[in-house]
């Protein structure tokens, strides 16, 4: 309600034991873009958008993306950016007080667990994954991998290190614990240090050293030469081509426009909570518009300049167009762990090129992977009123314990990723764009997004976020129910069935606190 | 038909493409530049 205000000030929120406690800022404009673009930024942009532009129409993937990013991201974006100040005003760091502010209905804020439960559960795999991007760099730098130059021999040192075999190359999960334990201490010691000192500090550190790695490949990339006896299609140029070359005939296709829709909704990481969670770390009149645009649009250089140029075109010309798409239809792991490092072997300086290269993934794994965990260290300690730290301790025991799962059992990642990673992150996307579009209400969501406005954001985007962009969100949910829905539900062995319970387990544990901590707080009725 | 060279069509809209994205991103840059920090003040 405008006329709602929360019982202490802007800064502070109130304790379940009734104290005032100071809640936590951002210091800089600069730090909290950058910490919003480590956020978006992930392996997804180097990794899964080259492939999927070739996939779908190459260049003429273009014209829906950025229709897409018009329609969907960037509004979005805004909407999101905006309900996070909304519900930081009252001291709400998580979405599930965020979204009992916007809607007061007691299921609003089990609609915002989803905000808390999709995040949470990621980080149980994604944590992992950016600990394999570590340790693939200090096996490049040590020369580890060195001499296995196909990709089964590399397929073979990746299953050995995952501890899905045991071969030459290791034996049991000492390595893969050693580096998924500093991995999850580098994120929790982060964390520890809170918004200002903590996120914003690192986002200032990791982001320019992302980019520097990034572009340092990207000139290699560019200035590479076909291998001996390559053939007439092995060039940068064919690789370039390969990726932006377009097939206009393909725009007729509704799966490309999807596809498209989809890879904007989830390259800038709208529909987790997190941005939300960020974005509460702002006083009320602080801009958002600037924020969220200039968040969109370093993510994007880093998905479009960046994330289009290395992996893609490096493999057409070490492995010729035909491979590239076999590399390409195997998905990200075997273009980024295995294509990648067979290629950085074969140029001077292999190893300090594979490593840079593992390292950026890492840097990019990173800054999402601090941002996933942060929307659980919110809810128990505003929701609790532990200590900042306490809760960091907390909720790296739960990350610890829980994502054995997934380290252990084969096909429980995937699984993790196909509900929570992308059904829970759909579904959630379109009830956040229902709520703040219908039952907020526009000109109230209007309000906030212009209130303190670095930039005057365009009269147009207040239509389409109440007409186009559930409309268009709902239908990337619809055909991804109906594409991909039937297969899963059919019959799974036990340990997939252990992760659904797993998924169910942490969701009925959040929507718990969340109950126990919005009862709590004094603010819920005012 | 496998494309063999980066065709016309294709430098377009990646030459479109980058252009677009780096421009916003240098317009953002300076507005952030510009523009003031998240308050401090209760």
């Amino acid at each position: 309600m405008w006329g709602e205000q929360p019982s202490c000030s802007p800064h502070c929120y109130i304790s379940s034991q009734g104290t005032s406690l100071i809640r936590d800022r951002w210091a800089t404009k600069t730090g909290l873009i950058l910490a919003l673009a480590g956020n978006a930024i992930g392996l997804g942009n180097f990794l899964r958008f080259p492939g999927q532009a070739a996939a779908n129409g190459g260049g003429a993937f273009m014209i829906p993306y950025f229709l897409s990013l018009l329609l969907i991201g960037i509004p979005l974006m805004w909407a999101e950016c905006a309900m996070g100040r909304y519900g930081g005003r009252f001291g709400h760091g998580h979405t599930a007080g965020i979204f009992h502010r916007l809607w007061p209905h007691p299921i609003s804020k089990y609609i915002g667990v989803f905000g808390i439960f999709i995040p949470f559960t990621v980080a149980l795999y994604y944590i992992p994954i950016t600990s394999w991007c570590l340790a693939f760099s200090w096996f490049s730098f040590s020369g580890a991998y060195e001499g296995l130059v196909t990709r089964a021999e590399i397929g073979d040192f990746l299953k050995a290190f995952q501890g899905w075999e045991s071969n030459a190359h290791f034996h049991g999960r000492g390595a893969l614990y050693f580096f998924f334990l500093l991995t999850l201490a580098l994120n929790l010691m982060i964390l520890t240090g809170g918004i200002a000192r903590g996120i914003e500090r690192f986002a200032k550190l990791a982001l320019p050293a992302l980019f520097g790695l990034a572009v340092v490949l990207v000139i290699r990339v560019l200035t590479l030469s076909p291998p001996a006896g390559a053939g007439p299609d092995q060039t940068v140029l064919s690789g370039l081509g390969f990726v932006w070359n377009p097939d206009l005939r393909l725009l007729g296709d509704w799966k490309v426009w999807m596809s498209a829709a989809g890879q904007v909704f989830f390259t800038i990481s709208v529909g987790w909570g997190i941005i939300h969670t960020y974005t509460s770390y702002l006083g009320p009149d602080d801009d958002v518009a600037l924020t969220g645009l200039s968040t969109v649009s370093l993510n994007e250089f880093a998905e479009i300049v960046l994330g289009g140029t290395i992996a893609i075109t490096a493999s057409v010309v070490f492995f010729g167009i035909i491979a590239t798409q076999d590399i390409v239809a195997g998905g990200t792991f075997d273009l980024g762990f295995q294509a990648m490092a067979i290629i950085f072997q074969q140029l001077p300086f292999g190893s300090l090129l594979g490593g840079i290269w593992f390292l950026l993934l890492f840097f990019a794994g990173l800054t999402s992977a601090v941002a996933i965990t942060q929307p659980a260290v919110a809810l128990i300690q505003e929701g609790f009123g532990v200590t900042r730290g306490r809760a960091v301790a907390l909720v790296g025991l739960a990350l610890l314990t829980l994502s054995v799962p997934a380290l252990w059992w084969r096909g429980v990642l995937d699984e993790l990723d196909f509900w929570a990673g992308t059904f829970a992150l759909l579904l959630f996307g379109f009830a956040e764009a229902v709520i703040f579009g219908w039952i907020f209400g526009i000109e109230r969501g209007w309000r906030e997004i212009t209130r303190g406005a670095d930039i005057r954001v365009p009269a147009i985007v207040k239509p389409v976020l109440k007409y186009v962009t559930p409309v268009f969100l709902g239908a990337i949910l619809l055909g991804f129910v109906f594409q991909s829905l039937g297969g899963p539900l059919e019959s799974a062995p036990w340990q997939i069935w252990g992760a659904r319970g797993l998924m169910l387990a942490i969701f009925i544990g959040l929507a718990s606190m969340v109950r126990v901590a919005l009862r709590a707080s004094p603010t819920e009725d005012a | 038909m496998e494309p063999h060279t980066l065709e016309p069509a294709g430098w377009a809209l990646l030459l479109s493409s980058w252009l677009l994205i780096s421009g916003l991103v240098l317009f953002c840059v300076r507005r952030v530049l510009e523009s003031r920090d998240p308050s401090q003040e209760d």
